[in-house]
This record gives C-alpha cells, sequence and structure tokens, in this order.
C-alpha cells in the first residue's frame, strides 16, 4: 500500500512539473517568442550546398548552388547545375546582383524584378531579401498552441503595424521546444492565403536548431511548389575579407 | 529612210522603229514572258508591301491615339523613366490645376485619368502577368474608343462586387469569360502583396492586339482600396480633336505636349507621334528593308532584260546588216533597241502596277489576319492590329511604274550600244 501511495505521489510529481514546464512555455509572449527564433535564426556566418527544386506543374527544374553569408546582410551564391553553372548572386545590404557567365555580365535587380520568382521559383528576391525584425513591422498576437506534423507549436498572428511591408498579415508556427518556424502562411490585405511555407527537416548544429528543408507555394495557382534543401551546413567560418566584393561576380 | 531635217527620226521612222521592236518582242515570247513575270512580281510586291506597311502605320497611331495612350499623355519625369516596371511611386500632383490648363488649350476636347501596374491573374490553376490599367469608367470614354470594343458590360456606377474587364484572348487562355470569378494579384503603393477575387463584366476585341492579350481594365473605385492607391494618378491622357489629316493632328498634339512641359517642369508630355516613335522606328527600318529586297528584285528583272535584249541583237545580227544597208544610222539601230527594252519595260511596269493593284485592293477590303499569323508572340509595343489592312498610295504606284520603266530601259542601253557600234560588211557576212 505504501508503496502505492509512492507510485501516485511520484505521477503526481511528474504531472506537477509537466504543468510547470506548460506554464513556463505558454507564459513566453509573442516578441519572446519571436526572439528565441531569430537566436536560432541569426548567425554571422553560414556555409552551405543548397538544391532548389522548382515544381512549375508540367516541367520541373532543379538548381543547385553554393552560398556563403554573413548575417542578413550580405550573402554570396553560385549556382552549379549545369544550366545556369556560373550564375552568381550578390547581396549586399538591400542590394542584389546578378552576374550571367554566358553574357558576362552583371545585373543589378530592382524595383518590380525583386518582386519576380527567383531562378523561376515561388520565392521572390523580395522575400529573399528580407531582413530586420519582424517584431518592428508587425503586431503579434499569440493564439492556442497547435500540432504540426505532430509537434506541439505556437501559433502566432502577425499583423502589420507599418505600411511598407511584403505581406499585410503572417502566421507562423513555431516548434515549442526547438524554436523553429514548421509552418507560415502569408495573407493579402483582404485575408486571401497567398503563400504558405512548410518546414520539412530540422537539424541541430550545436544549439542551434535550423530548417534545412522548406517547401513554399504559391496558394493563389494550384499545385507546383519550391522546395529548398541545405546540405554540409557550417556555421561561424571565416570569410575572407572581399568575399562580398563586385570584384568577385566576374571572377 | 526618211530622216527629220534636225537629225532626229521623223514620225514615220519611230513607227518603223516601233514596228520591228514590238515585232521582236513578240518572236521571242517566251524569254519576254519571263522578264516581264520577274518584273511584275517586283513591281507588285513593292506595291503590296508599301501598302502593307504604311496600312501598319496608320493603324498602329490610330491605335496608339484611340486605344492605348491617346493623343497626349502626361505622367512625371520620374516615372516615365521607370514605365517600364510601371511603379506606384509617383503619382501626379496638382491635378485639378493642370487638368484646367490641359482643357485651356486649343484643340483638346477631352481628358482622363489612369494608373497604370502590373500585376498577375489566376484561374486558381495557372497564372499570367498582366498590365493592368485603373480607369474613371465615365470619363475615360471620352478619350479612348476601348467601350466601343467590349463584349458584355462596362463599368457600372452601383455595382457592389470588384469588377474587371479583360482582353478576350487573355481571358481565354485562363479558360475564363463574362460573369465568370478570377484572382487579380499585384502590389499596393507600399508594395504590399495583395490578392481579391473580380467579377468579369466584359472582354475586349479590339484592333489593338496587346489590349487583347495583356489588358485589363478596372475602376478606380475598385482599385482604390485594391493598390491602397489613395488618390494617386500616374496619368493623365488627351484627346484632341480629331483632323482628317493625321499629320495636323501630330502638330496639334505637340503644341499641346510642349505648352505643358513648359508650364509644368518636371512632367513629361508626350504627342502620340513620339509614344510611337520606337513603333515608327521599326516601320522604317521595315520600309528600307523592302527597298533592298525590291532592289534585288528589280536588278535581277534588269538584269533579265538586258539578257532578253542582247540574245535578240546576237540573233538578229544579219537584220541589223540589212537595216544598216537600207540606211538606218547607228543611232536607229540603238534605238531600235532600246525601244525594245522600253516596251518590255512599260509591259512588265504595267502588269506589275495591276498586280500591285489586286494586291493592294484584296489588302484594303480583306487584310492580313495578323493576330492568328502571330500565334502567342508578344506584339506589345508594336500597337499592330488584329487584321493588318493595307493603305492606298497612288504614290508608290507611279514611283513603282516608273522605276521599272528606267531600269527596263536602263538594262536595254548596253546591248543597244553593242548592236550600234556592229559593221554593216561583218554584220551582212555574220553566219
Amino acid at each position: 500500500m505504501k508503496r502505492y501511495y509512492k507510485f501516485i505521489l511520484f505521477l503526481a510529481f511528474i504531472f506537477f512539473c509537466g504543468f510547470l514546464y506548460s506554464q513556463q512555455a505558454s507564459s513566453l509572449s509573442g516578441e519572446e517568442i519571436l526572439k528565441k527564433v531569430d537566436d536560432n535564426y541569426v548567425y554571422d556566418t553560414i556555409k552551405y550546398n543548397g538544391i532548389m527544386e522548382i515544381d512549375l506543374g508540367k516541367r520541373k527544374l532543379k538548381k543547385e548552388m553554393q552560398a556563403v553569408a554573413s548575417g542578413t546582410q550580405n550573402a554570396f551564391v553560385e549556382f552549379t547545375n549545369p544550366e545556369d553553372r556560373g550564375t552568381r548572386y550578390l547581396k549586399i545590404n538591400k542590394d542584389l546582383w546578378i552576374y550571367f557567365p554566358s553574357e558576362q555580365q552583371t545585373v543589378k535587380i530592382s524595383g518590380h524584378l525583386l518582386k519576380e520568382g527567383m531562378m523561376g521559383s515561388d520565392v521572390s528576391y523580395e522575400d529573399a531579401l528580407e531582413s530586420g525584425s519582424l517584431a518592428d513591422k508587425y503586431s503579434i498576437t499569440l493564439l492556442p498552441d497547435e500540432k504540426v506534423d505532430n509537434r506541439n507549436c505556437h501559433v502566432l498572428d502577425l499583423n502589420a503595424k507599418v505600411k511598407n511591408v511584403p505581406y499585410e498579415r503572417q502566421k507562423l508556427w513555431v516548434d515549442a521546444e526547438r524554436f523553429v518556424v514548421l509552418k507560415r502562411e502569408m495573407y493579402a490585405k483582404n485575408g486571401k492565403l497567398l503563400k504558405e511555407s512548410k518546414t520539412l527537416a530540422v537539424k541541430q548544429f550545436g544549439t542551434r536548431w535550423f530548417a534545412t528543408e522548406v517547401f513554399m507555394e504559391d496558394k493563389i495557382k494550384k499545385g507546383g511548389g519550391t522546395t529548398f534543401i541545405m546540405t554540409n551546413v557550417e556555421f561561424g567560418i571565416e570569410l575572407p575579407a572581399d568575399q562580398f566584393n563586385m570584384r568577385r561576380l566576374g571572377r | 529612210m526618211r530622216r527629220g531635217s534636225n537629225n532626229l527620226p521623223s514620225t514615220g521612222t519611230w513607227k518603223t522603229i516601233f514596228k520591228i521592236a514590238w515585232r521582236n518582242v513578240v518572236r521571242h515570247g517566251k524569254r519576254t514572258a519571263f522578264t516581264i513575270i520577274t518584273m511584275c512580281f517586283g513591281i507588285g510586291l513593292y506595291i503590296g508591301l508599301d501598302s502593307i506597311f504604311k496600312g501598319m502605320d496608320k493603324a498602329g497611331l490610330e491605335n496608339i491615339i484611340n486605344l492605348t495612350d491617346s493623343s497626349v499623355r502626361i505622367s512625371t519625369d520620374k516615372y516615365e523613366a521607370e514605365r517600364n516596371s510601371l511603379p506606384l511611386d509617383y503619382g501626379l500632383s496638382k491635378i485639378p490645376e493642370l487638368e484646367k490648363y490641359i482643357m485651356s488649350n486649343d484643340g483638346v476636347e477631352a481628358i482622363t485619368l489612369r494608373t497604370r501596374f502590373l500585376g498577375q491573374l489566376s484561374n486558381g490553376m495557372d497564372s499570367i502577368p498582366v498590365t493592368g490599367i485603373a480607369i474613371d469608367p465615365v470619363t475615360d470614354p471620352k478619350v479612348f474608343t476601348i467601350p466601343k470594343y467590349i463584349e458584355g458590360n462596362w463599368f457600372s456606377e452601383n455595382s457592389q462586387a470588384n469588377e474587371i474587364v479583360l482582353g478576350k484572348r487573355l481571358a481565354g487562355e485562363l479558360g475564363a469569360g463574362i460573369n465568370d470569378w478570377i484572382i487579380l494579384s499585384s502590389r499596393t503603393k507600399y508594395d504590399t502583396q495583395n490578392a481579391d477575387d473580380f467579377l468579369i463584366i466584359g472582354l475586349i476585341d479590339a484592333p489593338e492586339v496587346s489590349l487583347n492579350t495583356h489588358g485589363m481594365l478596372l475602376s478606380f473605385k475598385d482599385a482604390e482600396e485594391f493598390l491602397d492607391l489613395e488618390e494617386l494618378r500616374t496619368e493623365i491622357a488627351v484627346r484632341m480633336k480629331n483632323r482628317i489629316n493625321i499629320e495636323d493632328l501630330m502638330k496639334d498634339s505637340k503644341i499641346v505636349a510642349q505648352n505643358i512641359q513648359k508650364e509644368f517642369p518636371g512632367l513629361s508630355a508626350q504627342s502620340f507621334e513620339e509614344v510611337g516613335k520606337q513603333f515608327l522606328e521599326i516601320s522604317k527600318s521595315k520600309s528600307k528593308a523592302t527597298g533592298v529586297i525590291i532592289f534585288t528584285i528589280l536588278l535581277i528583272a534588269g538584269v533579265g532584260i538586258a539578257n532578253t535584249v542582247l540574245m535578240s541583237v546576237y540573233s538578229r545580227i544579219r537584220e541589223i546588216g540589212v537595216l544598216r544597208a537600207f540606211g538606218l544610222q547607228r543611232k536607229d539601230i540603238s534605238k531600235l533597241f532600246l525601244v525594245e527594252g522600253a516596251i518590255i519595260g512599260v509591259i512588265g511596269s504595267l502588269a506589275g502596277v495591276i498586280l500591285g493593284i489586286i494586291f493592294v485592293s484584296y489588302l484594303i477590303f480583306f487584310g492580313i489576319p495578323a493576330e492568328k499569323m502571330m500565334g502567342s508572340i508578344d506584339m506589345t509595343g508594336l500597337y499592330m492590329g488584329k487584321i493588318i489592312y493595307g493603305h492606298w498610295s497612288t504614290k508608290t504606284i507611279i514611283v513603282g511604274a516608273i522605276f521599272g520603266f528606267i531600269v527596263a530601259v536602263f538594262a536595254g542601253s548596253f546591248p543597244a550600244r553593242k548592236a550600234a557600234k556592229m559593221e554593216v560588211t561583218d554584220a551582212i557576212h555574220f553566219i
């Protein structure tokens, strides 16, 4: 009988701890959750091999690339798949240049071109260039937790508080344990769903959890979508001083 | 042989020379026919192609005036510099003042405000890029004739739904028709992505292909909210009073454009001639290319004439000797063969003119179905009609005929000189 009481007490303790943990987790504010997401996402430097699988419905494209980046401000990408071999992208702050090897020409992407799909994908240059804290641009409402792929997620409803944002409203499903965005929905002004991204794979690098496979879908048209896969990911690598220099583009 | 007092052949001699020349032309019927056919084809093609290009130019300018840009198009300098991307960043300011000034100019009949933007239309399966124009449904038809080409309805003032008018071919590509709903997505003035459902109320089937393939209109009432316009207007379109001669309308439009630019620095006012500059440049290049083709064809015809007359000279050397023995001078022999060339030239030119007139008549009444022929090729900026109609040009017909005749006479002059140089005795004894 004594044993039985001990077992009941043990179970009660476990439930209590669980309750305390869940209380602590849900007591995080939206801003704090986003901060934790940023802590995972923001890096000093990164190097990876990328594969972009673009499903256009009638045909499929596969783009391979090697990329290095410093924070969210600077990035250098070189495509390695046969059709685009030698094509290079250089991003410095909010500017983007593309070098085309066949024409040996560098073109600056600006204006409406930034809104076009990158290499024919569902990811616009603007999506790729988006930087800065979401908390500055959106007011955050924490919705009840939901499950995504059997993982408990905090749901954040982001509504634009400034006018110059690419999406009026965004909804994020953040893994409650690893603080990685597992699902993201982007809405138009009138509430129509425009795009949706889903994280297909998450890996741990030291203490950091990082999404290494993401699927992005344009919800205005049916079918298709773009899957982005990152392999050989390395953080905190040393980069040459001229890594993000225009001269590198034409080399 | 009788000769005129001033060493020129008398009417009788000319008559004889013409008779002999005509007989020779007829005698070598097949050879002559081939030469005449070449000339006829060359001149006919020249007249026909010129008619097509002139027709395209006229239709293109009319399309600019009536369907796409109006007689004078006004926007800011900055907008004009970035017009290709149709930015929603540079709106016109002091619009009432500007409108009042424009209307005070001589020859201005009506004005309307427009805002162009880039968007994507989707039927839920596929999406197609489009050039959207937000318009005022009341004033726009006073400047543009688009409502004349609408199947279905024009915008209603009291409609609750988002309404849209689409190019008929564009709607066809999306598998949509009148009363269908379609998703329009675009960026607002603040670059925020937006998308909404729109009801197709009308389809544009205009003589301007780009309007049918990429055109999309919506009223300011719906565009205000959808694009967050906050009354942003990117251009003013002006209709000038009609003139019979398009050159006069060009001058009037140019004057109004200059006046506006002078009065409002920072604005870009372009007459339809300037708007269509690129298209007219292409047209000029086309005319040059046609000139080269026609020249080559007539050169071939010229060589054919020279060859025909030269063969005629060689086959009639003994006859030349006899004619010389009868008293015909060298000059008369030369004239005989020149007349032969001229006869071929006249017949060839006449045949060419007749063929050209038939070709032009067909083009004027039936035209060429350009839209069908071009298929899915993007013709934006070409201001090309669905059907290209020909344009009648008496000048071109006269030029074609005279040019053909000159080429023929010139081509006949070489063998004529050669025949004239022959000695009587050598010619008579020639076997």
